[in-house]
């Protein structure tokens, strides 16, 4: 039997789903909150979206959310035109290439891959970014942003975590 | 047949395999490709980047408003309490400022005297808007706001942002209703400036940390903790004798500036057009007269 037009809708937002929410919590680390540390170390959620997603559900999140995804964030930004997607080309990469470590593992087990794999997208942006100004760039925001993303890891998982677990488990 | 059915299923999920694997160095090549475009200031990635960030902002305004609604209403808790003693504060600075006043048009009416006694030539009159801050970005990676300028608002790339202490950034990218403005610690922030006293000149240099640098500066160049910044004019965006913000430290490797605003905290901005002529600009046309 054909399926309706709002049952291909439906399958159709499925599928977009962990694009858009990744989408939703990029344009929430942009909201000012007036305070010294949010205006310098934001916790990095593009990162942090396409780690979750790609470990969770790489099925739904293929190259091209990633591609869309840095593209908003590079829009959103100041930084240079690029920098965002390369960071998540190479969380993507570092990601698929650990996922039989971390594939239906608990979520201690992911927090840490998490804290390992930040750094490594990190550094390369901020490797890239340096060579772009021909300027080291100062390490101690990074720091402080890495801190803040692996400490919020927990509640932007949870969030992440209620999405799958109610809209996206039938596609198991 | 099962087993020509296994080969032809190999083979396609090796072709997806290499499908994947080149795609992934396609989007690497293209990062590279934004870069370096980007390094050239390319106006169709200019304008692309611009119609995007159209599309995307107004959807970051509708996430704010909850946000801004809950931080207002604890700021406005947060003041309640101080209200009373602002209030004597401002009374005294009121009393103050209109004895100040009368000073100030006295001196007004001497300098206009003295400039038409010297032939002075008066500058433009700035044109400014005010702009609400829709959102703010704050990594290792990049320092800015995005602001709602509204439409035919002539905001133009490179006009200077202040608020009420001074100079905030330079406008970076504007779009039909939202500009963006590179902040001060942006890491491509340069801004010519002096010390107000000593009128020792040197640059304001961004470095995406939450101060930025003084470089360029003289060798006997005595500097002091507290000392106030100023825009020095040189480079004909800013006027000079913008507060900048002072030295916050200084060191044998760096000195650092903290900005008169606390950047973290802003909510308005002006943008201002002094319509100070370019004076590259000026040279051009006069060597090419």
């Amino acid at each position: 039997m054909r399926e309706g037009w709002h049952e291909t809708l439906a399958n159709w937002l499925l599928k977009w789903l962990p694009l858009f929410v990744s989408v939703l919590w990029l344009m929430v680390s942009f909201i000012p909150l007036k305070s010294e540390i949010s205006a310098n170390a934001r916790p990095m959620l593009g990162l942090m979206c396409v780690y979750f997603w790609t470990a969770y559900r790489s099925d739904l999140f293929s190259l091209m959310s990633i591609f869309i995804l840095g593209l908003i964030s590079d829009v959103l930004s100041v930084a240079p035109l690029g920098i965002h997607l390369f960071m998540y080309l190479i969380m993507y990469l570092s990601v698929t290439k650990i996922s039989k470590y971390i594939n239906d593992k608990t979520f201690e087990i992911l927090w840490i891959g998490l804290a390992l794999l930040l750094p490594v997208a990190m550094l390369a942006g901020w490797l890239l970014m340096s060579i772009y100004y021909a300027n080291f760039l100062p390490l101690k925001s990074l720091l402080f942003s890495y801190l803040i993303s692996v400490a919020l890891y927990p509640l932007f998982g949870g969030i992440n975590a209620l999405i799958v677990n109610n809209c996206l488990q039938d596609e198991n | 047949m099962a087993r020509r059915r296994r080969v032809l299923f190999l083979h396609l999920s090796r072709l997806r395999r290499t499908i994947k694997k080149s795609a992934i160095a396609v989007l690497f090549v293209l990062v590279f490709v934004f870069m370096l475009l980007n390094k050239t200031n390319n106006a169709l990635i200019e304008k692309t980047s611009t119609t995007a960030e159209e599309i995307v902002t107004p959807i970051t305004e509708i996430l704010v408003m909850p946000a801004s609604m809950l931080l207002n209403g604890y700021d406005y808790l947060r003041s309640l309490r101080k209200i009373d003693l602002e209030n004597q504060a401002l009374r005294e600075e009121n009393r103050k400022l209109i004895i100040a006043n009368a000073k100030n048009r006295a001196l007004e009416i001497e300098n206009k005297i003295l400039s038409n006694l010297l032939n002075y030539v008066v500058p433009p009159k700035a044109e400014f808007i005010t702009a609400k801050v829709v959102a703010q970005e704050g990594t290792a990676f990049a320092h800015s706001l995005t602001v709602y300028v509204g439409e035919n608002s002539r905001v133009e790339k490179g006009q200077v942002a202040i608020s009420d202490k001074g100079v905030v950034g330079r406008v970076e990218d504007v779009g039909a209703r939202y500009a963006k403005i590179a902040l001060i610690n942006n890491i491509n922030s340069k801004i010519s400036v002096m010390i107000e006293n000593s009128r020792v000149r040197g640059m304001m240099v961004g470095q995406n940390d939450i101060w930025p640098d003084l470089v360029f500066l003289p060798l006997d160049a005595d500097l002091k903790v507290g000392d106030k910044v100023v825009t020095s004019g040189i480079g004909g965006v800013f006027p000079v004798g913008l507060p900048v913000g002072k030295i916050a430290s200084v060191s044998k490797s760096e000195v650092k500036i903290e900005p008169a605003n606390n950047l973290s905290r802003l909510e308005y901005v002006m943008i201002v057009d002094y319509k100070l002529p370019d004076p590259a600009n000026e040279l051009y046309e006069d060597e090419h007269k």
